[in-house]
């Protein structure tokens, strides 16, 4: 079945078309959006990029946010494409919601990714202790999420529909991760590249956790730069990516 | 600056983000697809507002999901030249 644009088009924003070439569909952080991955398409020519556009930001702007991880994974996994090859890439919220996403189709016997990258984030099963900040009101949940990671611009503050805006699906993120409960089952028949950086605030023991949700070994890619790494250096973390999905082995794992 | 100028203008900024020639830009793509999210729209605000010589806000860019759309409502609540 040849899944067109349009009928996953609210979902998922193509970069460039490569045909032939592997997907790689990319789940962005808390508050992301799926514009950043279409400007990495361009220096990745061998990668037909798919950016992941959640509800309530974008050309979803009106609608209604998802709150919740099961009702996330079960809207995307339903309109997924997974009928020729892919990988998956998530940072940080993304990459616990493409670890769920694959769990979610490795339950529907689905086509598996053939690998599944994640970035900036603890393993799953590592207990978050951080204060909840979804119900904050909006400048303190977005100062909140600006001196924990950074990346939020002060120009936002300055401009109260922005704001407004922008908060309302940040808080939905936040909800999602703060809600979040991680439930035992086996690891994942998937590779498994973790990324991270050493002068983000996770942990190296909380990133090499994610040893415990995959069936072989991991491995695992540290960058300088903060949480947003790959913004500040953008082309060795694109390059690394890139060599990644590259050397990645397509597998028929169809059910 | 006429709608036209202002849609050429739009296409270019865009063009300059996805390092490709201004006529490969859709102006009916969604801002996403173009790689314009939020932070984006901040740049393109700031330099719309100097080109138009107003006060454009991040709102009547993200409001609008296309750049045709955005041209259309910035003709609407500040006629321009013709198309």
């Amino acid at each position: 079945m040849t899944v067109t644009a349009h009928t996953i088009g609210r979902w998922f924003v193509q970069g460039q078309a490569r045909p032939g070439r592997p997907r790689l569909f990319c789940f962005p952080h808390g508050g992301g959006s799926a514009a950043e991955f279409v400007r990495w398409s361009r220096h990745l020519p061998n990668i037909e990029i798919s950016g992941v556009q959640l509800p309530g930001r974008g050309s979803r702007l009106s609608e209604p946010v998802v709150t919740g991880m099961d009702e996330l994974v079960a809207a995307v996994t339903e309109v997924m494409p997974t009928s020729a090859p892919y990988s998956v890439f998530g940072h940080s919220l993304g990459a616990l919601v493409a670890y769920e996403v694959t769990r979610e189709l490795r339950r529907a016997g689905r086509r598996l990714p053939d690998r599944l990258i994640v970035s900036g984030f603890p393993a799953p099963l590592v207990p978050r202790t951080e204060p909840h900040i979804h119900t904050l009101p909006d400048d303190d949940l977005i100062d909140e999420v600006g001196r924990r990671h950074g990346g939020l611009l002060t120009e936002v503050l300055a401009d109260p529909e922005l704001k407004t805006m922008m908060a309302r699906y940040l808080r939905a993120d936040y909800q999602i991760l703060e809600t979040y409960e991680w439930r035992s089952d086996d690891p994942l028949p998937v590779p498994v590249t973790v990324f991270g950086s050493r002068d983000d605030a996770i942990s190296a023991d909380a990133l090499q956790a994610w040893q415990r949700h995959a069936a072989q070994d991991i491995t695992l890619r540290y960058f300088p730069g903060g949480h947003f790494y790959f913004r500040q250096h953008q082309a060795p973390v694109l390059r690394a990516l890139a060599a990644v999905v590259r050397e990645t082995t397509p597998m028929d794992r169809a059910a | 600056m006429s709608g036209q100028e202002l849609r050429a203008w739009l296409m270019t900024f865009v063009a300059d983000v996805l390092d490709v020639s201004p006529d490969e830009v859709d102006p009916c793509a969604p801002w996403e697809s173009l790689g314009v999210d939020s932070a984006m729209t901040l740049v393109l605000v700031a330099d719309l507002s100097v080109v138009l010589g107003r006060e454009v806000r991040p709102i009547e860019v993200l409001a609008n999901p296309t750049i045709n759309a955005v041209v259309e409502h910035l003709r609407a609540v500040q006629p321009m030249g013709g198309r």
